[in-house]
């Protein structure tokens, strides 16, 4: 539990506008990079963030002092993320049983990363933003939600509301599927092995 | 423990999901094989270029554009709160005004409250029970003259008013005077008032 988050809740809820901006200059890269990731584009993720904020701001007097406030946090943004993608296409949901062996089929996207954003970034993690990119969004968030923002895996899954056993299933499939999109130009290691 | 096993082993140990045994287990597997330890290191890859990307600061001004829209979005709703306030102050104001205006204005008029009105007719200050007609159930007359050519089954009360029962007429039940006391006045004038009040909620009395 974050002492200082609580600590600004408690103001921001007493109508302490200044405590409310410092808990947004806190948490805005993280949200901002986080729905960057989830949509895929700099002005969705822009006005989903600014949403996000705007909603804990209208849900202040729901939140109970002494509830964790990240995951309340992630858990808005990562509604609104959902939805906006939900909006803008449909999803194909994969929570099949696991199947060893089985790569996770990776959706497709119309636009990946454009060519300016490959040369300011390091070639490998553009590489992997796409791939990051076409996982599906309910695999997407439990792995940006674990890898990027350090949550764990009970913070996950009371964010999207499914049980750990899922975010355990889906973050083997998408670290499973990611690891071997990286390296599939280093030759698949399955064939030698087994 | 084949690779299969491994590779699962290590996603767990990622997450911190792996008892010490078995992180020993895997431990000594993978200084045995060389292409389990090539999966842990693209594993590895994976995760700290996903911390890496999960670092992108937000747009210059975030913050200060936030607290902009706030402070826009909150004056309306201040505002429709108190457009709420006034519409109420305003309902309560007209109904202190026009609630004695009413009582007032039923006070220097004769007044028949019956469970049977529809059968009664009025004309000027007399209230009339029409030769044939049965009116049954308690009646009520503030000033003015109640005449029966017909037939009252029930109580009559009468406040300033009188009775004038007709060769016809019959009255079955007993009558009341009642002093025209101040408060006989505004109790009956309160009553009508009612009566208009559930009439006008449609009311099927
Ligand atoms: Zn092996």
């Amino acid at each position: 539990m974050d002492w200082v988050d609580q600590k600004l809740m408690q103001k921001a809820k007493r109508g302490d506008h200044s405590a409310f901006a410092e808990l947004v200059d806190k948490y805005r890269d993280k949200i901002y990079a986080y729905l960057y990731r989830m949509v895929g584009n700099r002005e969705d993720a822009l006005d989903l963030a600014q949403e996000t904020f705007l909603r804990v701001f209208s849900n202040l007097r729901n939140f109970q002092v002494g509830q964790p406030f990240r995951p309340w946090l992630y858990r808005i943004a990562t509604n609104l993320a959902i939805d906006h993608l939900r909006r803008r296409r449909p999803t194909i949901a994969l929570d099949a049983p696991l199947v060893d062996g089985e790569p996770l089929r990776l959706e497709l996207v119309e636009q990946g990363p454009g060519p300016a954003e490959q040369h300011e970034q390091a070639e490998l993690a553009a590489y992997l933003a796409q791939k990051v990119a076409e996982l599906p969004p309910n695999y997407r968030s439990v792995f940006l939600l674990r890898h990027g923002h350090d949550l764990s895996y009970q913070e996950i899954a009371d964010i999207l509301q499914v049980p750990v056993s899922t975010v355990k299933t889906r973050l083997f499939r998408a670290r499973e599927a990611l690891r071997l999109k990286l390296s599939e130009e280093r030759r698949l290691w399955e064939a030698e092995c087994q | 423990m084949n690779c299969h096993d491994a590779r699962r082993m290590l996603h767990q140990a990622l997450d911190n999901d792996l008892s010490l045994p078995a992180k020993r287990q895997l431990e000594s597997h993978l200084q045995a094989c060389g292409p389990c330890q090539k999966v842990e290191r693209s594993l590895g890859q994976v995760v700290s270029l996903l911390e890496q990307l999960s670092n992108v600061p937000a747009p210059a001004g975030f913050t200060a554009d936030l607290m902009q829209k706030l402070q826009q979005q909150q004056r309306p709703s201040i505002s429709r709160f108190t457009r709420l306030r006034m519409a109420c102050a305003v309902a309560l104001l007209c109904l202190l005004i026009v609630s004695p205006l009413y009582v007032w204005t039923t006070l220097s008029q004769p007044q028949l409250i019956a469970d049977d009105w529809q059968v009664i007719v009025q004309e000027g200050n007399r209230f009339i029970v029409p030769a044939g007609e049965v009116v049954r159930g308690d009646l009520v007359i503030y000033r003015g003259v109640l005449e029966i050519r017909g037939e009252v089954h029930g109580t009559i009360k009468t406040v300033d008013a009188t009775i004038e029962l007709a060769p016809n007429g019959r009255h079955v039940g007993s009558a009341h005077s009642i002093i025209a006391s101040p408060q006989a006045k505004l109790a009956v004038a309160w009553a009508e008032l009612w009566e208009r009040i559930k009439h006008l909620l449609g009311g099927n009395d």
